[in-house]
């Protein structure tokens, strides 16, 4: 427990400030309380049901009856399993929850859908990565974060936003020939026009910098990836500007989650970075798409990408590009690092033979 | 006096290799028997750093005073599992993922108590080829 209590900080961690069988039966008091509070008048409700007696509440009103229905069994589903996840959380170690949890994903049917692989936990699963196939290489890398939908949040702003402004414009301008004008709409009218004009022209910036910023195309010649592999790397790179600067890194990032209070936050590190490919000073013409091919190499010692609810160990192939007159780009393409597949026919060490007590 | 909970890796070696077999005894003492209500031996991992605490457990046994000759839990046992191929240890900047065998012993009064033998399970190195 902190000495002092910092006032304007949250606290950070699992630590308790109290005894945690004292928390837990506040919990369970709760959702108890919550499971009482819809049994008791469901049983009420469905018993004047069966006897046939009318609530004054309901006023003969069939979706008045269905919504208490559902609102009470609503708290009986939350209130039993609140007291049931508590009771059977206070009553159970944290490696025993975790070995019940691990046994229902070993299930055929779950472990499909499973992030992870049975033959791999903890490591992501490469399907989104090999079901797009490439024209050059054997697969083609699906991108982090596509430009595109950048634009269609732009352009989704843009609209929407245009046409309350555009209304508001509207009925301040009626209101002005009709001799009636209202400062307080006017007032509020001004900042919405001039944030919608700004829309509009980052609108058109942004889709002047998607043309002309063609699409980045990334593919390789086999995955997943395994420490000390090497592998044919592609790059396409379409457009119609003047790169000043232009890279491809593949680089290792960790990434830790924590709580700290209500908040979540997250921290990143690049732990490995590798500059496979950098050139400045070149152009790329419409319909002569930029293009580059190099060796890729995971380094022997490369830890697995690793993926867990709070910690994640991620590979990545980054492209960079500074262009004349344009912003700086960044595009990141994410690829999975196995780990190196043990050996299938091993002898048994003579240390691991059964023996007699140790001591 | 609190439990003394030994566990011992047979094998005496820290780094271990995906496929390999963990064997591990263990052994209990300082307590009466009837006063054990449960021991549970797991092998496992857990995260560390600065990210809030992941854990994966491989191998899981829970046994009671009913399931053992005589109702004592205290004698020696050796445990077998055969380790996974991920993940593996990791000391990174930020994060750490460190395997262990842990043991948890829960007594009357709701106490409970625990030790861990960390071990490492490392990348399978190359197989060196050789021409003859």
């Amino acid at each position: 427990m902190a000495r002092l209590f910092r006032v304007w900080e949250k606290k950070r961690g699992q630590r308790q400030t109290g005894s945690q069988l004292v928390g837990s039966v506040g919990e369970a008091t709760f959702f108890g309380a919550l499971f009482l509070l819809g049994l008791v008048p469901l049983i009420a409700v469905l018993a004047s049901l069966l006897l046939e007696t009318s609530w004054p509440i309901f006023n003969d009103s069939q979706f008045a009856f269905w919504l208490v229905i559902i609102v009470l069994v609503s708290f009986l589903v939350i209130g039993g399993s609140g007291v049931s996840f508590t009771v059977f959380r206070v009553g159970t170690s944290v490696e025993r929850r975790s070995a019940l949890a691990k046994r229902a994903t070993d299930i055929e049917i779950i472990s499909e859908a499973m992030p992870s692989p049975k033959e791999f936990p903890n490591v992501p699963r490469d399907a989104n990565i090999t079901n797009s196939p490439g024209v050059q290489l054997l697969y083609r890398l699906p991108m982090t974060h596509s430009p595109a939908w950048r634009l269609a949040a732009v352009t989704t702003f843009c609209v929407v936003w245009n046409s309350i402004s555009t209304i508001l414009l509207v009925k301040t301008t009626q209101a002005q020939f009709t001799g009636d004008p209202s400062f307080f709409l006017t007032i509020f009218t001004i900042p919405f026009v001039a944030i919608g004009l700004w829309a509009i022209y980052h609108f058109f910036c942004q889709l002047w910098q998607q043309t002309s910023i063609g699409p980045t195309s990334v593919e390789i010649s086999s995955h997943p990836l395994v420490p000390g592999g090497a592998y044919e790397f592609y790059l396409s790179q379409a457009g119609h500007m003047i790169m000043n600067h232009y890279q491809v890194r593949l680089i290792c990032e960790e990434q830790a989650s924590y709580n700290q209070g209500t908040d979540t936050r997250t921290e990143s590190r690049y732990v490995y970075e590798k500059c496979l490919f950098e050139d400045a000073d070149f152009s790329i013409e419409p319909g002569e798409p930029f293009v580059h091919e190099c060796e890729l190499k995971i380094p022997a010692d490369a830890i697995h990408s690793f993926q867990a609810n709070n910690n994640r160990i991620q590979w990545r192939l980054i492209v960079t590009g500074n262009a004349d007159e344009w912003p700086a780009f960044e595009r990141q393409f994410p690829i999975v690092v196995y780990p190196q597949l043990p050996r299938v026919d091993k002898p048994l060490d003579e240390e691991q033979e059964l023996d007699g007590p140790s001591d | 006096m609190d439990p003394l909970i030994s566990i011992q890796l047979v094998a005496r070696r820290e780094v271990y290799h995906p496929g390999d077999k963990l064997l591990f005894d263990v052994q209990i003492d300082a307590i009466d028997p009837e006063e054990i209500v449960a021991v549970e031996s797991s092998v496992m991992w857990y995260t560390d750093g600065k990210g809030d605490e992941d854990i994966g457990v491989h191998f899981f046994e829970r046994l009671t005073p009913l399931d053992v000759e005589k109702n004592d839990l205290r004698p020696w046992r050796q445990l077998a599992t055969v380790l996974p191929n991920s993940p593996l240890s990791y000391a990174g900047e930020i994060i750490k993922i460190r395997w262990c065998v842990r043991v948890r012993l829960f007594v009357q009064k709701g106490k409970e108590f625990y030790e861990q033998a960390l071990f490492r399970l490392a990348a399978v190195p190359p197989v060196a080829h050789s021409t003859k």
